[in-house]
């Protein structure tokens, strides 16, 4: 081209490739600035102010509605006792109903069992690991908060929690977008069951060759990293306390005759 | 090629600053980006400027900085009565880099013809 771009001409350049030079340093923090915002929360930084005051809102809701069953949990405590304060046969039905709370899982419980603690894996995979397989084998899903839950289940654990979340006999387990729901109540990463049961009886029901934690996953080390089991007395596990209502269901009386 | 000297600029920050991991918490990330934006639109501009010979020094390196922090108050501003301000920015700015841009694409191919004709 028009080879003599004289200095007088070219000065400009040196100016603005100066101020390029800013211009790439802001582009780049502002680039991993979004970057790393993406990873922990996956949510692009303009949409997070609303959905913030979304989750606000909820969470005023949910705290209103937990002192509710607070409240009633509260009356319907009262109305046993003032029942209880009566006759010996009302007496006799108070402790018939306080032993049906405790079955059920409506009172908290305590006794000697087994913490199981359960955590994302910080390992970094090995190159050649298949690409699909790292979501799934590294991190922490409801099925193997299930397949715990059971196996504790199955060997004789009386009373189960999942992160202070009571197991009963309406529990459910699953996975809702990236949290994990226990009771319909999001839990977080760190995932703790606590079992009351024979302490040597679970160990060893999740220790024993093929059983939950030798075939864990297909990366052997992965067992070791993410999964911990620690026998424990004394333990405190809380009651269930969502909700109780049945709309579906009506009671069979087994003594009562059919007409 | 002397006129590339402006995209090595570039790539030179970008690459520092990307290597070093440098990020700013998440609050103030917005206004990061729409300075990244303004600082984008004014050299652009800068650009333009030169190329039509009407290059100045003061204008240019005033407005990057007045540019950039104006948008990131008008951003401020706006999140704190609750309207979307800096979309405002976002548009002009936006706006003006596809002008400016197109201005330097005309000149370039102009001149690539001119040299053509001559030769």
């Amino acid at each position: 081209m028009n080879a003599p771009l004289d200095l007088k001409r070219s000065g400009w350049i040196w100016q603005v490739t100066i101020l390029s030079l800013v211009l790439g340093m802001l582009l780049a923090a502002a680039l991993k600035t979004q970057q790393t915002l993406k990873r922990s929360s996956g949510i692009p930084t303009t949409r997070v102010s609303g959905l913030a005051q979304l989750v606000l809102d909820e969470k005023d809701r949910n705290s209103l509605l937990r002192k509710e069953i607070t409240d009633l949990r509260a009356k319907v405590d009262e109305y046993e006792r003032a029942l209880g304060e009566g006759t010996t046969q009302t007496e006799l039905l108070r402790d018939e109903l306080q032993k049906a709370k405790f079955l059920a899982g409506l009172t908290p419980a305590k006794g000697d069992g087994i913490e199981v603690t359960l955590r994302d894996s910080t390992l970094e995979p090995p190159a050649d690991y298949p690409a699909d397989l790292v979501m799934d084998d590294y991190i922490i899903h409801d099925q193997d908060l299930l397949l715990f839950v059971n196996e504790l289940l199955a060997n004789g654990a009386e009373a189960v929690a999942v992160n202070d979340q009571r197991v009963i006999s309406k529990t459910a387990i699953r996975c809702v977008g990236a949290t994990i729901r226990v009771n319909d109540v999001p839990v977080g990463p760190v995932y703790t069951i606590t079992a009351i049961g024979p302490p040597d009886v679970l160990e060893s029901a999740l220790k024993i060759r093929h059983g939950v934690i030798d075939q864990f996953r297909y990366d052997k080390r992965l067992a070791k990293n993410m999964i911990q089991v620690k026998k424990k007395t004394n333990l405190g596990l809380p009651a269930y306390s969502g909700s109780t209502l049945f709309k579906y269901t009506a009671v069979v009386d087994p003594e009562r005759k059919p007409k | 090629m002397i006129v590339l000297l402006p995209l090595a600029g570039l790539a030179l920050g970008f690459i520092v600053i990307y290597l070093a991991d440098i990020t700013v918490p998440g609050d103030i990330a917005s206004y990061l980006s729409l300075a990244a934006l303004a600082g984008l639109d004014a050299v652009i501009g800068g650009i333009r400027a030169g190329l039509e010979d009407k290059f100045k020094a003061d204008i240019f390196v005033s407005g990057f900085l007045v540019n950039a922090l104006l948008a990131a108050l008008l951003a401020y501003i706006g999140e704190q009565i609750g309207v979307e301000l800096f979309l405002a920015a976002v548009v002009v700015l936006g706006g003006r880099i596809f002008v400016n841009l197109s201005l330097i694409r005309r000149y370039w191919l102009t001149r690539i013809a001119l040299a053509k004709k001559e030769s």
